[in-house]
């Protein structure tokens, strides 16, 4: 493996190996990536390697108690590193970061307000959920029930009705002592209470920052790879030829599906499909009712594949050979497995976390 | 049961052998007697597809097959392959209800190994569907690979077979290229390629160019040339296009409810008539100028320009024409129902589908966008549809700026698009459910919603299949229903996306005739297309697109009959106008004559 010739040194001889004039990017899995990618001089497997070691110390950053934080932002540089070398798009970028910064906003409050943990200083305790649910009846609920049903009568609307019942119930609790009445409690869950602590915010920042980094990394490691490196990276690793043929014929299969699919979403919206404000699940079943047309092209696809795939003379006993598939092991390959060993210590081996090291230090 | 079915209906098919083909010449292919029919889920057998079929294709011979859709052409070209009945999974009981007769490929029967033995390859309608991998160079080494070739081979192979089919320009860079990077004709002769590595002696090409724009179709048939001249390949090619057929097939067969009626050289198959009108096969327009004006080329239709002239000039040396009154076209009188105004479209990667749009919509009239393929002429529809949002410009639909999110939202009620094919639009498992899921979406009531959907049904002839599962209906069925469904939400504007690809000349015609009821009825139709007959038959209008501009906007005889402009638009004008245009040139008194039945009202006003 190591001593065949490696595809960047024959691509400089071999004019098939090298990117076509003027062209920047290359498809990949998702979206495109730049020809010359940093990222994508790594082999596959190294690269899979060495975003799983990185996600498992950060796991294990996060896990710790109390929680690494300094582990978390430094194992967080190499991540967005790899995330910018990945020679995705601009606009790609732009998109998943997004994506990824209000879900690690409502990461960080739902961790804050929701997970009580012990600190030397609080700044905020309110409880909000007793741990059991009372039944009874008040006033109020008659009031609300009322405006619901006059609502409807009068618009045949509900989500206004609730709102405006809900703003009724609410000032008139306030203005006027209405009475009510309790038959019991049942307990259910715990009691919740706000409690915003310093090692609340610690440990919530670290989460933040680790899944941010766990984020970046795995949509990097998918931009960045194309099928082609998948087949040859399967080969290496001797797994047999139908599932390699399989999966690089289920890649294919997908490509010409997303296709499919973006006409039939347009046919939807040539058929009115957006025409009037929708409920959730209508635009549910919209989006199900695609499937009946996916699936139709999917079975003609098929037969016409299936064809194909035998006039080029595939048949499940055959035994091909590698093509430009494999790619060879390099000196590189080799400092990443060095840092996946590393990591991989960082994530099980007998260490206390970088922020019990920088105090010991400090 | 099975001796009775393979009995019924005498009938005779009509042979012509060439003097060109040698008898002493080995067979490449060789059907006797040929029967097949699907297996069905039903205790109930399904109808023959292929019926008595014998042929017998030289080897080096170019044999063509013709035929209306849902002849069996296709499954013939599976039968010939053997992947029917091999893959098929039937019994050995179960094979003599379904397959009768021996096909011989080289002089040996067909058997499960044929289909994979590399000694005949399939080049397949969708060019989409046959490129099995995610880069050039991979997809052209895909069968060596699988035959175990070494890499070197492999390498040598492939590039002599992209040399072939004219395509080493893609060598340099072919590990980065992704199928969506090739033009629809690029994608096909890659596939032609990828066979040719795998020097099989017989290639058959299932209709080809039919998916193709005019200029990936120019791209195979010149490929398909070569394959002749150079290799002395045989080649078994399925076509619709009569020129295609004429001009390199050394004979032609036509297939007719899986059977084989005419078999002959083009020059005689063409001027079989009867049998060609009867049948629904398509035909040239110099071969329907001749039939309907009875002018022949040595006793028989021409084939090509040349051998039209020849026979037209002397007659209309001869005759005095009567000049033939254009198409009316709209005055700027009509009503505008669509304004674009400087309309640009900007893909998300940031170039530019539409540099700058102005156009004029005028109700009633049926206009054609021409181009080629990624010229913008798709974009602007959809943006008229309401599918697309204009990046900048402005652009008015019915007087309604069609920037406003609200506006876009309900222009399917008034602009409507029909797909070019019917399985991307049928989401129901209902037929008169599909025709209803638009009115539902528009908010129309139920009561009314029902009265529609059967005076709908009614207009396109589906009311017998109303509970039908659409996926069930036969492709033209399919087509109408998808029409019909748009049609039923009363769009005073229809879209209508390549209607005739793919399409043999019986469904074109009444396609085309729906489309005219409509017109008739003070709607405007919008035709996407690359065919110049039906753009010269049927359109007042054409706009011609290229690199997201426009470069002609006029009548199709402006179009047609100007040189200067044809070249600046790319386009190629029908058969009839350019044998008019070469005669023209030696009788400058010839009018303009567009179509094959201009040409009969020239020469005979009186019968026309």
């Amino acid at each position: 493996m190591f001593h065949q010739k490696s595809l960047y040194a024959i691509s400089e001889e071999a004019p098939y190996l090298q990117p076509p004039p003027g062209r920047r990017y290359v498809r990949s899995f998702l979206f495109s990536r730049r020809v010359d990618a940093p990222v994508a001089r790594v082999h596959l497997l190294l690269r899979i390697l060495l975003v799983l070691c990185l996600s498992a110390a950060q796991l294990r950053a996060m896990n710790m108690t109390p929680p690494d934080l300094v582990g978390a932002l430094v194992l967080w540089i190499p991540s967005i590193a790899i995330f910018f070398l990945s020679g995705m798009h601009g606009k790609v970028v732009r998109i998943y970061l997004l994506l990824i910064l209000p879900t690690m906003v409502s990461l960080f409050l739902s961790w804050t307000v929701l997970n009580p943990i012990a600190g030397k200083m609080v700044f905020v305790q309110q409880p909000i959920y007793p741990g059991f649910l009372t039944l009874s009846l008040a006033v109020w609920q008659l009031i609300w029930l009322a405006v619901v049903i006059g609502y409807y009568r009068w618009k045949r609307g509900i989500v206004n009705g609730m709102v405006l019942a809900t703003i009724v119930s609410i000032i008139l609790s306030y203005l006027l002592p209405l009475p009510s009445w309790t038959f019991a409690h049942i307990p259910l869950f715990h009691p919740l209470t706000i409690y915003i602590s310093d090692q609340g915010l610690i440990m919530a920042i670290t989460k933040v920052v680790s899944y941010s980094g766990m984020m970046l990394l795995t949509v990097a490691l998918v931009v960045t790879s194309r099928d082609i490196e998948l087949m040859g990276a399967m080969r290496q690793l001797r797994i047999p030829n139908p599932i390699i043929f399989f999966l690089s014929t289920v890649f294919r299969a997908l490509n010409l599906a997303l296709t499919d699919f973006e006409t039939i979403r347009q046919a939807q919206i040539a058929r009115a499909v957006d025409a009037r404000p929708r409920s959730f699940i209508r635009r549910l079943r919209d989006l199900a009712s695609i499937a009946v047309p996916m699936v139709a092209m999917m079975i003609r696809r098929s037969s016409e594949i299936g064809d194909a795939l035998l006039a080029r003379g595939y048949n499940l006993r055959h035994k091909d050979v590698d093509f430009y598939e494999k790619s060879p092991f390099r000196l590189l390959d080799g400092c990443v497995l060095v840092i996946c060993l590393v990591l991989l210590y960082m994530a099980v081996g007998p260490y206390p976390g970088l922020t019990a090291l920088f105090q010991r230090w400090w | 049961m099975v001796a009775q079915d393979f009995s019924e209906k005498p009938f005779s098919s009509l042979q012509i052998e060439p003097d060109a083909v040698n008898p002493a010449v080995p067979s490449a292919i060789k059907t006797t007697s040929l029967w097949w029919r699907y297996p069905t889920f039903s205790e109930k057998a399904g109808a023959w597809t292929l019926r008595a079929i014998d042929l017998d294709i030289k080897q080096g011979e170019c044999f063509g097959i013709t035929g209306p859709s849902g002849a069996g052409k296709t499954t013939l070209c599976r039968a010939l392959m053997g992947i029917i009945p091999h893959t098929t999974r039937l019994t050995k009981e179960q094979q003599p209800h379904h397959y009768r007769g021996q096909v011989d490929i080289l002089g040996e029967p067909v058997t499960p190994e044929t289909a994979t033995s590399h000694k005949i390859g399939m080049v397949l309608q969708d060019p989409e569907n046959q490129f099995l991998r995610m880069s050039l160079l991979h997809e052209l080494a895909l069968g060596l690979q699988i035959q175990g070739v070494s890499q070197e081979e492999i390498l040598q192979r492939i590039y002599i077979a992209l040399q072939w089919v004219g395509l080493q320009k893609l060598w340099h860079g072919a590990l980065y290229l992704h199928p969506s990077d090739l033009s629809g004709g690029q994608k096909q002769r890659i596939a032609i390629a990828a066979f040719l590595a795998l020097r099989p002696e017989v290639l058959i090409l299932d209709e080809p160019t039919s998916d193709l724009d005019p200029v990936g179709k120019r791209e195979v048939i010149e490929t398909i040339a070569r394959l002749r001249q150079d290799y002395q390949m045989t080649v078994v090619l399925v076509e619709q296009d009569s020129d295609i057929l004429a001009t390199f097939c050394d004979r032609i067969a036509l297939l007719h409810e899986g059977r084989i009626q005419l078999q002959a050289p083009p020059a005689e198959f063409y001027a079989q008539q009867d049998i060609l009108e009867r049948c629904g096969a398509s035909v040239g327009e110099l071969a329907r100028i001749s039939w309907l004006t009875n002018h022949t080329y040595q006793g028989r239709p021409p084939l090509n320009l040349a051998e039209a002239e020849a026979a037209f000039e002397p007659v209309i040396k001869q005759r005095q024409l009567v000049s033939i009154l254009p198409i009316a076209t709209p005055t700027t009188q009509a009503e505008a129902v669509v304004q674009a105004k400087d309309v640009i479209y900007n893909y998300g990667d940031g170039s530019l589908a539409l540099k700058g749009v102005n156009l004029t919509l005028y109700r009633g009239e049926m206009l054609a966008l021409l181009g080629p393929n990624g010229s913008g002429k798709t974009t602007l529809a959809k943006i008229i549809a309401g599918i697309y949002r204009a990046t900048g410009g402005q652009l008015h639909v019915f007087g309604q700026d069609a920037a406003r999110r609200k506006v876009r939202s309900r222009l399917p009620g008034s602009v409507g698009y029909v797909f070019q094919n019917p399985d991307h639009q049928l989401f129901c498992r209902k037929v008169s459910d599909e025709i209803e899921y638009g009115l539902k979406n528009l908010g129309i009531d139920a009561r009314k919603r029902r009265i529609i959907v059967e005076e709908t049904l009614e207009a396109v002839g589906l009311t017998s299949y109303a509970d039908e599962d659409p996926l069930f209906l036969s492709k033209g069925q399919r087509q109408r229903l998808a029409v019909a469904a748009v049609l039923a939400m009363g769009p005073e504007i229809l879209v209508v996306d390549e209607p005739t690809t793919g399409q043999d000349h019986r469904s074109i015609l009444g396609i085309m005739s729906l489309l005219c009821e409509l017109q008739r009825q003070g709607k405007t139709i919008l035709v996407i297309t690359h065919d110049m007959t039906l753009v010269a038959e049927y359109c007042q209008r054409v706009v011609a697109f290229r690199d997201g501009e426009l470069s002609f906007t006029g009548t199709p005889a402006e179009l047609f009959n100007s040189v200067e402009i044809l070249q600046r638009t790319g386009l190629r004008p029908p058969a009839a106008a350019a044998l008019a245009t070469r005669l023209r040139a030696r009788q400058p008194e010839l009018p303009s004559l567009l179509t094959a039945q201009q040409w009969k009202e020239a020469l005979y006003p009186f019968h026309a």
